[in-house]
């Protein structure tokens, strides 16, 4: 007989030791002396009902996440990508929610994914979707609220981003790639087709909809300068370095009033 | 204690498949239950859509992460979190699993299975109370369907549910379909299961598909009820009285009608098994 504890560990470790067909022949024998077999399975076979099923279940959760990169690598590939991760990054939390919280690193130095090198960032722009999905509300600067700030004190204002906004630099135009994935059979979007390209993105959520956009260098520099709390005259002497000087208080503005119709400003 | 459950007649799971209609204001239902994982984020639209929902139709959550039968210490992040959706929404009640998910600080994701023993009663009365008083209300506790039993097991699983309940002075929630898996995996009789629960802890019942593998029956959630668990929930109707009834369907979620006829169905053999009849069978 084991102890409560012992009788736990050993079951979960019998469990992630491995996936697939082989899961049986790790299973603790311990705790296989445990089991009472019946009629139809004997102790073995229903200890790997539920190895079956942890590698299944987990799994799943991360094709959910992380659809277009399943697309693109194909249902065997990304099976044997999701065990070698959840090998190495067993669930640390009660929900599901942040099973995947590590993949898009792991899949940045997983020699597997050599051949899809843009892999990675596509997993980084999925995980920032998701993040985007259920992040906080906060209520959006809106027009109005600009529009009663006299001119003069235009230039110490300063902004801050809504908590449903992420930020994305990545080799690869990712956001090219997660278009023509959707919607298309995976064998559409060949990865040898894919270019690198330094590619900025700003992903948000408006409503309940998320949206993803690709930014030009002057939008990145000044959307930093607003996560860096700067003011509105810092951004615009940030601009001065990427657009010709005498543009950078129109840019700004220009910018500024993209951000509020997305709704991606809030109050500092 | 009696259950704190009030009876809310019969409803259904509310799955993202089906947020549209609650959006839409077209969930019309008796009452909705939600996996509380689900919700225990800062925004967006899940929490929008449930409390949109929570202005329509009572609300239940259900969780699936409290572990409370694992040996770890219990998770005050998820207790406070779950706290914190609860005084959010004011769920008609709340409940888990008679289980454990996690050990050495990993989550299975899975219902795994306790051996029934005096230490594991000990051990899940003492959390249970604990739960109880960080969540300031009483929880009910689901049989979950089982692939094995251990050797060493003291008492029937029957047995091991109802002196949880009267011990931890916590409620059951009594998942037919549940009951029905495991009595054909383990060779047991049902009936003599809904016999050993003692009525008055009973606050809710869970109906749900499930998937014959030949050697076995899986717990799915991915079709109708099962002739053979529509019959054990006759029984259930008829040993328990009127108790509120929960269709799940986690998998291969169909439209919203087909959902509410299962639940429909449920309510009818509650009215014919009970006629005019309302009080519980003691």
């Amino acid at each position: 007989m084991l102890a409560l504890r012992d009788l736990q560990q050993r079951f979960y470790r019998s469990l992630a030791a491995a996936p697939g067909p082989m899961a049986s022949e790790h299973f603790d024998a311990a705790l296989l002396a445990l089991v009472e077999g019946g009629r139809s399975l004997d102790a073995r076979a229903r200890l790997d009902v539920y190895a079956q099923m942890y590698w299944a279940r987990l799994h799943d959760v991360l094709a959910e996440d992380y659809p277009r990169l399943a697309a693109i690598l194909g249902p065997e590939r990304f099976r044997n990508l999701a065990c070698r991760y959840l090998a190495a990054h067993p669930s640390e939390q009660p929900s599901v929610r942040h099973l995947g919280s590590e993949f898009a690193a792991f899949v940045s130095i997983d020699p597997d994914t050599r051949d899809v090198p843009f892999a990675g960032d596509l997993a980084r722009l999925e995980w920032a979707r998701l993040a985007v999905f259920d992040a906080p509300d906060a209520e959006p600067l809106r027009l109005e609220d600009l529009r009663a700030v006299p001119a003069d004190e235009w230039p110490a204002l300063s902004f801050a981003l809504a908590p449903a906004v992420r930020v994305l630099r990545a080799e690869w135009p990712v956001h090219d790639v997660w278009r023509s994935l959707a919607g298309h059979a995976p064998a559409e979007v060949a990865p040898s087709t894919v270019r690198p390209a330094y590619t900025r993105l700003r992903v948000w959520r408006t409503g309940f909809m998320v949206y993803q956009a690709s930014m030009d260098a002057a939008e990145d520099v000044a959307l930093a300068c607003v996560v860096a709390g700067q003011t509105f005259a810092r951004i615009c002497e940030a601009l001065a370095t990427v657009v010709p000087p005498a543009e950078a208080a129109r840019t700004a503005a220009e910018l500024v009033l993209r951000w509020i119709a997305d709704g991606i400003l809030i109050r500092r | 204690m009696a259950t704190p459950c009030p009876y809310l007649g019969h409803g259904v799971g509310l799955r993202s498949k089906h947020f549209p209609r609650v959006l839409d204001g077209t969930s019309d239902v008796a009452w909705l239950e939600v996996i509380s994982e689900n919700f225990m984020i800062r925004g967006g639209r899940p929490l929008a859509v449930l409390e949109r929902a929570r202005a329509t139709a009572p609300i239940v959550l259900h969780g699936v992460s409290l572990s409370i039968g694992s040996t770890d210490p219990l998770n005050e992040r998820y207790l406070t979190e779950l706290r914190q959706l609860a005084d959010r929404i004011e769920p008609a009640w709340m409940s888990d699993h008679l289980c454990w998910g996690s050990v050495g600080g990993h989550y299975a994701h899975d219902l795994l299975p306790l051996p029934y023993t005096e230490e594991a009663l000990r051990h899940v009365v003492e959390r249970v109370g604990r739960v109880q008083d960080r969540l300031g209300r009483r929880i009910l506790l689901e049989n979950v369907s089982s692939y094995l039993t251990f050797a060493h097991s003291a008492m029937p699983e029957w047995e091991f549910l109802a002196a949880v309940a009267v011990r931890a002075d916590c409620g059951i929630l009594l998942d037919v379909n549940n009951v029905y898996v495991s009595a054909v995996n383990h060779g047991f009789d049902p009936v003599r299961y809904l016999t050993a629960i003692p009525a008055d802890r009973v606050g809710q019942f869970h109906l749900a598909g499930h998937s014959d593998k030949g050697t076995h029956l899986l717990d799915t959630h991915d079709g109708h009820v099962a002739p053979a668990v529509w019959d054990l929930y006759r029984v259930a109707v008829q040993r328990f009285g009127r108790v509120s009834t929960l269709v799940e369907w986690d998998d291969r979620i169909p439209e919203w009608e087909v959902l509410c006829a299962e639940a429909d169905r449920a309510a009818a053999i509650e009215a014919e098994v009970l006629g005019g009849r309302c009080a519980r069978s003691a």
